[in-house]
């Protein structure tokens, strides 16, 4: 990449100031304004830097900015000190000094060795460092840029510190400095107009989608990512457009799932008017949701397919795919929460996921418990003090219980939601185990689930 | 049975491999990793291709499919469980892709679209009701995907397996309390009938049972203090 930096000593005020950046704009792909320097940056990268530097100042003398003074390097800040000294011996052309133009012998650029030979016999002030840092750079016979260039990093870093340390690598020409803003990258768009005929025809429009929509995938499959989001634009012929967001749940370059989704979005669409063009464009991309396989995997062969099919779960429910956080909860029912499966993958505070088991698993009895326990009538016996269930009705039917274990008494969180339990663990007469307790506060018997 | 018979059976299993019954077929099953289990059933696991239904939901399904699951994850094959009922919580172990629709009808869908991907060694669902024709729709899935597919459903619903199973509580084994009172349920026993065309076969297997903690600290934050064993 040149840079070519403009010094403009008279910076404009008002309008002019206004229109300076869009003047320089005009003439250079890229451009950036430092006006506390007043400094002035041209990107001039496959550009002719001295035809630039003459359109540049054509343009800034049409808002009145006639004194200007340029220099052009592959290096910023050789660049900023060639239009500082631009005065001097080193003009050339006007006050361009080209530190990198291409050796005419073997037609390729010189290396940054040549903005370092220039900046070597430059004396350390044209870096502009702090009077402090200058004052030891004297007191160690520190004069010019080479002096300090000469030096090794670690000598640099432990004497003068990591105001030094930056002195000293623009000292050897190297200035990582990013002079102008990362360039918006154009994400990919594809539309269609038609003027013969319009339609409201569902099918006819997802056969133009088809088509678009194979452009718009295309394009950022080249680019090894997925899209995020999709806008669908409906141009209606009454002038007026219907603009819809699409959204999928992971960033897929697959037409095919597009084309589901916009279909449900179309189909949600109620047109008022004939369409007459539809526009696709993709609003965010993002790395395509395939993970690194294992080749000893068995499963590796079929993970594309598997990643489709779960995409498709997550499309139309977003919040399908969970997994269990494990808490301390003393009330069962609130022990376990479910959340949305990426989430699960960090643990909190109060929760922690459990591991997958490695090896072949023994088959272990566990609570199922209702969402919400579940009101039964209960036939007790009085034993040791407590009320031992021996029948439960539950939705009209009568469960007789071959044994009734317990109880476990909970009681307690007077200061929140007040809590008194019974637990009983019964056994049907035919098995099942069940997990029954009786709220003491309301004398209310609950079935809060069974064991499977 | 005469040579004619004998060759027009080879061939009809040749031009119509899916007919034959899932006793006299070859393939490997999806191994479940439960021995006792695995060695009842036709071909050493779960039908591939096939539909199963586990008749009686709440007499050990749950227990024996999610350890089936977890000894395929460790295969390195994929496992999910359709969750209809919103039932699995305290004791699940990590590791099969969990669904929990809104609506049961999402769950069958959700269902057919995992059969269908052939992604999965094993996709179990329960808590969802399913008519003959849904079972249909699903076991077309299930046939295109070559996976296999176990179905936790009260009734009698056509499948190339049906499974049934019943507690047996006179071989129950309990802890006890110092008094000699039964306390707490420590193992169960389950026998499982397994029924196909043209095959039956029954094993029983003792369960552990896995008791809640009753926790006294009610406070999530603070450590339960009452000792242990």
């Amino acid at each position: 990449m040149t840079f070519v930096a403009l010094l403009i000593p008279d910076w404009p005020t008002g309008a002019a100031a206004n229109d300076l950046l869009a003047q320089l704009l005009s003439v250079a792909p890229r451009a950036a304004i430092t006006p506390d320097k007043g400094l002035a940056w041209l990107d001039a990268r496959g550009l002719d830097p001295a035809a630039l530097v003459e359109r540049a100042r054509d343009a800034l003398a049409e808002i009145g900015v006639t004194d200007v003074r340029a220099g052009a390097a592959r290096v910023p800040i050789v660049a900023e000190i060639i239009a500082h000294t631009s005065a001097g011996s080193n003009t050339r052309s006007g006050g361009l000094w080209f530190a990198s133009e291409p050796t005419p012998a073997s037609g390729v650029s010189l290396p940054v060795l040549a903005e370092r030979t220039y900046l070597a016999p430059l004396q350390l002030d044209v870096l502009k460092p702090a009077s402090k840092l200058m004052s030891m750079f004297a007191s160690v016979g520190l004069v010019n840029c080479g002096d300090l260039a000469r030096l090794t990093r670690e000598s640099v870093e432990v004497r003068f510190g990591r105001d030094g340390l930056t002195l000293w690598k623009l000292a050897r020409a190297d200035d990582p400095r990013p002079i102008f803003s990362a360039r918006p990258r154009e994400l990919p768009t594809a539309s269609l107009d038609w003027t013969e005929f319009s339609t409201t025809d569902l099918e006819q429009l997802v056969f133009v989608l088809h088509s678009l929509l194979k452009t718009v995938c295309d394009a950022i499959a080249i680019d090894g990512v997925g899209a995020r989001s999709l806008t669908l634009t409906l141009s209606l012929e009454d002038r007026t457009t219907i603009v819809q967001a699409v959204g999928a749940a992971r960033s897929t370059a697959q037409r095919t799932t597009w084309l589901r989704l916009m279909r449900r979005a179309l189909e949600r669409i109620t047109l008022p008017d004939r369409v007459t063009g539809i526009a696709v464009q993709v609003d965010a991309v993002g790395a395509p949701a395939v993970r690194q396989g294992d080749l000893f995997d068995l499963g590796f062969a079929s993970a594309h397919a598997a990643e489709s099919a779960v995409a498709h779960v997550l499309d139309l429910q977003g919040d399908a795919v969970v997994a269990a956080i494990h808490g301390a909860n003393p009330l069962p029912e609130r022990r376990a929460k479910w959340v949305v499966d990426e989430l699960a993958e960090q643990r909190n505070e109060s929760g922690q996921r459990l591991k997958p088991l490695l090896g072949a698993a023994t088959p272990t009895l566990h609570p199922m418990l209702f969402p919400a326990p579940r009101e039964v009538t209960v036939v007790t016996q009085s034993r040791r003090g407590f009320a031992s269930p021996v029948r439960y009705t539950d939705n009209g039917v009568p469960n007789p219980l071959k044994e009734s274990l317990g109880p476990h008494c909970l009681s307690g969180d007077r200061w929140t939601e007040r809590v008194a339990r019974e637990y009983h663990q019964g056994v049907r007469a035919d098995g099942v185990v069940v997990l029954l307790y009786r709220d003491a506060l309301t004398n209310q018997w609950y079935l809060a689930g069974w064991w499977d | 049975m005469s040579a004619a018979a004998l060759d027009l059976r080879e061939h009809l299993a040749r031009r119509f491999p899916d007919a034959v019954p899932l006793a006299t077929r070859r393939d490997v099953g999806v191994a479940t990793g439960i021995s006792a289990f695995d060695n009842m059933l036709p071909n050493g696991g779960l039908p591939r291709g096939r539909a199963t239904v586990w008749g009686t939901p709440g007499s050990g399904a749950t227990a024996i499919l999610s350890a089936a699951c977890q000894s395929i994850l460790a295969t390195g094959m994929r496992t999910a469980w359709i969750d209809g009922a919103r039932t699995l919580g305290l004791g699940w172990s990590d590791g099969p892709l969990v669904i929990r629709p809104r609506t049961p009808l999402l769950g069958l869908r959700f269902a057919e679209l995992l059969l269908v991907s052939g992604g999965f060694a094993l996709v179990v669902m329960s808590g969802i009701p399913a008519e003959r024709t849904t079972l249909f729709r699903l076991a077309r899935a299930v046939h295109e995907g070559g996976g296999g597919f176990a179905m936790v459903a009260d009734g009698t619903l056509p499948a190339a397996l049906r499974l049934r199973s019943r507690y047996l509580p006179e071989r129950f084994d309990y802890a006890r309390t110092p008094f000699g009172d039964p306390a707490m349920v420590r193992h169960v026993t389950v026998a499982i009938d397994a029924t196909s065309s043209g095959w039956n076969a029954t094993t029983t297997l003792t369960l552990p049972l896995h008791a809640h903690d009753v926790r006294s600290a009610l406070d999530p934050g603070l450590a339960d203090r009452r000792g242990s064993e």
